[in-house]
């Protein structure tokens, strides 16, 4: 792949990868790192992605799940994790409405792996269940069981 | 609870905007990724290419390094030249080459002027020099040994046709085993000369009508041509020679680094063996100073 093809798919879709990994690893430093990885296999030599397969949307979005994974296997989310990704320096006024999205983010995190990146895929980026099938690499009527 | 409320509280979780760094950094990791990505093809390509342009360069005790099987007991530089009707004399061609079994193999050749075509002809040497043990072994497979011997038998003398000197021609002089056990006089001999402190004997052959070739050969070398020269006949009856060649440098060649010593496990010095030799180098002083002379 071109490096310029590769920068037009990135301007496409890095903020919901970004996003997805972040809600998945629960560190914005492993999610950029997930982000920046998932670009870069696409010019990996044995690269084995085929557009007319796969939409790149489902491409990155699988490649984004299986770096997260790899990556929370070897780090859990542990007090690190809580620290970085959960507290949201706010002004007063907005203390609350952060202490309820810490909490928030803190049960989705408490959720297993298998419910979690499902969840994120349904609700946060309002993804159809086919699409989150194909990423996951599951069934349908899987997918939705775990919702 | 309802799926609305629920919904509301999850979004209640925001995610933190992708940093406006991560952009330049894919960027410049997809650059040094693209420049890094070599096919193997060219890794390949650029291996072969660093092999031939050690190999061109390389001398000849390289080559016999890398190819045991050419073994290289003596190099011998000779310069091809042609001479045209006005009498003049232009090189047409360097050589270097050793004779086994009175087969002349060449190890490169230059072409002066022509850069391009000596860098291509070193190259092609260098790989014939490599490939000789296998061209020698697949041809002991596939042609039946009295063909080979037979072939081998001929003794060719290469000559440079045209003024280019592209390719070498070759003109079959006799029988090999014949010229080694005549020791190179085989048939009339017209002449004998000593070439760069090598005798030589010369004979001659018809190669044409009203053109021939006088070789002289060196038996010590193997019945290597140390000269040749083609000669036309003119219309009054003379010869005129025309192209011919001549050597410029004998040089030995050491096909082995290292000589092991025959009797070297046999060669222990022991204490007493230490001893007889410090006794014998005394004595030998002892002597040497009896004999010796003072200076004048």
């Amino acid at each position: 792949m071109e490096q310029a093809a590769l920068l037009q798919l990135f301007d496409e879709h890095h903020k919901p990868l970004f996003r997805f990994a972040y809600r998945l690893t629960g560190s914005a430093s492993d999610a950029e790192d997930v982000v920046q990885e998932c670009f870069l296999e696409l010019l990996r030599p044995g690269c084995s992605y085929d557009p007319k397969r796969t939409p790149p949307r489902t491409y990155l979005f699988g490649v984004v799940r299986n770096q997260s994974l790899k990556r929370m296997s070897r780090n859990p989310v542990g007090a690190k994790a809580e620290a970085e990704a959960f507290h949201f320096p706010s002004p007063e006024n907005e203390f609350l409405k952060a202490e309820l999205g810490d909490a928030v983010a803190r049960a989705v995190m408490r959720l297993p792996e298998t419910q979690r990146e499902v969840l994120v895929l349904a609700h946060y980026e309002q993804m159809a269940l086919a699409e989150i099938a194909g990423i996951v690499g599951i069934e349908v009527t899987a997918a939705k069981s775990r919702l | 609870m309802t799926d609305t409320e629920l919904d509301e509280i999850l979004d209640k979780w925001a995610a933190p905007a992708a940093p406006s760094s991560l952009r330049a950094t894919v960027r410049a990791e997809a650059g040094s990724c693209t420049r890094r990505r070599v096919r193997p093809g060219v890794w390949a390509l650029a291996s072969v290419a660093a092999v031939l342009l050690v190999g061109v360069q390389a001398p000849p005790q390289k080559v016999t390094l890398l190819s045991p099987a050419a073994r290289i007991p003596f190099t011998v530089d000779s310069e091809f030249f042609y001479s045209p009707e006005d009498g003049s004399t232009a090189v047409t061609m360097y050589s270097s080459s050793y004779s086994r079994d009175a087969r002349e193999i060449f190890l490169y050749k230059s072409m002066p002027g022509d850069p391009w075509a000596t860098a291509m002809l070193r190259v092609l040497d260098f790989g014939a020099a490599l490939l000789r043990p296998i061209q020698e072994y697949s041809l002991a497979l596939t042609v039946p040994p009295q063909e080979i011997q037979r072939a081998r038998e001929l003794v060719r003398v290469a000559d440079c046709v045209g003024a280019n000197c592209k390719p070498l021609s070759y003109w079959t002089i006799g029988s090999r085993s014949e010229l080694l056990r005549s020791g190179c006089e085989l048939g009339a001999v017209s002449g004998h000369e000593t070439i760069l402190g090598y005798p030589t004997a010369a004979i001659r052959r018809s190669i044409a009508p009203k053109r021939r070739i006088t070789v002289w050969m060196a038996p010590a070398l193997g019945c290597f041509p140390l000269k040749s020269l083609v000669e036309e006949q003119q219309a009054d009856g003379t010869f005129r020679a025309i192209r011919g060649r001549r050597a410029l440098k004998i040089a030995a060649t050491r096909n082995r680094l290292f000589v092991k010593v025959c009797d070297y496990a046999a060669r222990r010095v022991t204490n007493a063996a230490r001893g007889s030799f410090s006794w014998n180098m005394g004595q030998r002083a002892a002597d040497e100073s009896k004999t010796r002379q003072p200076y004048p």
